[in-house]
């Protein structure tokens, strides 16, 4: 719906793609001069030449560990951000609720991921579960915290004018709430989508036959620096595609509020 | 006609019998708002309520409206209790703050309680144009409540309590944030719709001019606890015009809400 237009635009469209675009490219430009210049190991820093080659040399198969990932990060994550919407209306809602709750909210952040994520296999064996199940306790804690407070920060004002026609909950929830809401939603998601990118990486290290994460250990073992780089580099711009579409979809369905910043976990 | 009417004793329309309101009452923060308050209003009447900052006029519209409940006392509105009141939609109400929806245009927000009361999009988008109209905002309907001004913001409230239709309007400082021009022009309006619609209005107000130029009767408070300290009949006729206002009855009037205004702030040291 509305985008704020920026109260200091100093950038046009353009150059809003064209000035990171550049940047970039110059990162690689020197990068690939300083490997060539003091002819740097390839084992130790391989160049962004020798890593595309790297890339191509591997071929298809790579598109398949790049789904593995993919596929798994996009189930944690709707899993996770249901649970976590499922959850912020309960708290919302009824004040015992929200007592209950709470205490697994605090355990589930303190709780090492990483260090859960061996008993998880033991315990759901080493296909897709354990890997959901990480990404999905790292992901769904900042839109839960997002969601609670976009629900509590609806004006009571707001909720008195809604009462000067009906006294329906449901009204009320729909027609305020829910949309107060929207914007802390997708603050919370971005996060979230950092996150969950993050877990899935984490929860492959543990055990994973295919995938990013599986990728960057397997060049590891086998000396493989370039196939490393290779899989990094994915992972990044997997990470920039997914926050990319979440930003989207941000722009498409939100509207904005000045200064509410997401809350990291 | 009953006896009780013919004998002048019915009910006034709106009703105050030694209402109290103590906010967080019982603990050790609690903040007495108003004490004895007892008035009425009569039907299609133009109210005013003025007073010093902070001495209960916001709490008592929302005492009126059934937002809050009195902590002593009673109210009623047409002879029911405000909730029940409010329940039937008779109730308008512009806050001290515009509460737009940010997130619908405005437009949206003038048609909103239409739309939350059932009214199908092009009868209530028709509506919402006229009072849109009304208070000069034609061209702005489609903006977003962030591109529009403070004053902006405050006549789309006014247009959506206006809009909704009620027959008793509680308008807490309506044009606060408007300058003096568009102030005058907006309270003419005002008065043609009371007129024309019969209404019932309840105004708070910090102008003396502005209660003398609009009200039946001006109720005076004095702050902390809140009551109130005079009723003002004001004995203009009507139609007001803004040239009235430099004639020498309407000056007096002014000037004995200046004194009583006056009066209770020096009690009050
Ligand atoms: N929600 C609340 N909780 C506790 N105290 C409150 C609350 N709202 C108002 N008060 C207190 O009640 C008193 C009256 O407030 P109110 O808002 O009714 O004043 P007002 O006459 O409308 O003032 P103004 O002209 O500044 O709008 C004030 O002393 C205020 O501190
Ligand atoms: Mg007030």
């Amino acid at each position: 719906m509305a985008n704020g237009t920026k109260p200091m635009r100093t950038l046009g469209g353009l150059a809003a793609f064209a000035l990171p675009a550049a940047s970039m490219l110059g990162l690689l430009l020197v990068w690939q001069v300083y490997t060539n210049a003091f002819e740097v190991n390839h084992f130790i820093l391989p160049s962004p030449l020798r890593v595309l080659n790297a890339a191509f040399g591997f071929g298809l198969p790579l598109l398949g560990h790049v789904w593995t990932t993919t596929y798994q990060i996009l189930v944690g994550f709707t899993v996770g951000n249901l649970l976590a919407v499922i959850i912020a209306y309960a708290i919302v809602q009824s004040p015992v609720a929200e007592k209950l709750i709470y205490p697994f909210l605090i355990v589930s952040q303190t709780v090492p991921k990483l260090a859960i994520a061996p008993l998880l296999v033991i315990w759901f064996g080493t296909g897709l579960t354990p890997k959901v199940i990480v990404i999905v306790l790292l992901c769904f804690f900042p839109t839960a915290i997002n969601v609670v407070q976009g629900l509590r920060s609806t004006d009571p004002s707001a909720v008195d004018l809604v009462n000067l026609v009906t006294s329906s909950k449901r009204t009320l929830f729909f027609k305020v709430q829910f949309p107060s809401a929207v914007p802390y939603f997708f603050a919370g998601l971005k996060i979230s989508m950092a996150a969950a990118v993050i877990g899935s990486i984490v929860a492959e290290w543990v055990s994973a036959t295919s995938g990013l994460g599986y990728l960057i250990l397997y060049g590891g073992q086998t000396m493989r620096t370039d196939l490393m780089f290779v899989a990094v580099l994915l992972t990044v711009v997997l990470g920039l595609v997914l926050y990319g579409l979440v930003a989207g979809a941000e722009r498409l369905l939100s509207w904005k509020v000045a200064e509410i910043g997401g809350r990291a976990a | 006609m009953t006896d009780s009417q013919a004998a002048g004793t019915v009910p006034p329309f709106v009703s105050f019998e030694d209402v109290g309101l103590t906010y967080a009452a019982g603990t050790s923060s609690a903040v007495e708002a108003l004490r004895n308050i007892s008035f009425g209003v009569g039907q299609h009447r133009f109210v005013s309520i003025l007073g010093p900052s902070g001495c209960g006029k916001s709490t008592l519209l929302r005492l009126l409206a059934g937002f809050l409940r009195p902590t002593a006392g009673r109210i009623s509105v047409g002879g029911v209790d405000p909730e029940v009141a409010r329940s039937t939609g008779m109730l308008g109400v512009v806050f001290q703050s515009p509460v737009l929806l940010p997130w619908l245009r405005v437009i949206d927000n003038v048609a909103f309680l239409l739309e939350l009361k059932g009214v199908a999009r092009t009868e209530r988008e028709a509506i919402a144009m006229q009072f849109i109209d009304l208070v000069g905002l034609r061209g702005f309907e489609r903006h977003m409540p962030y591109q529009l001004s403070g004053g902006m913001q405050q006549r789309v409230s006014i247009a959506r309590a206006l809009a909704f239709g009620p027959s008793v309007l509680l308008m807490d400082e309506p044009f606060g944030a408007l300058d003096a021009l568009t102030r005058d022009r907006m309270a003419l309006e005002l008065l043609d719709i009371w007129k024309r619609d019969q209404k019932t209005v309840l105004f708070v107000t910090h102008s003396v001019q502005e209660a003398v130029l609009l009200s039946d009767e001006v109720l005076v408070m004095s702050p902390r606890p809140g009551r109130i300290s005079v009723v003002r009949p004001v004995a203009l006729g009507r139609p007001r015009s803004k040239a009235q206002r430099h004639e020498r009855e309407f000056v007096e009037h002014c000037k004995r809400l200046f004194d009583d205004l006056d009066a209770d702030a020096a009690l009050g040291v």
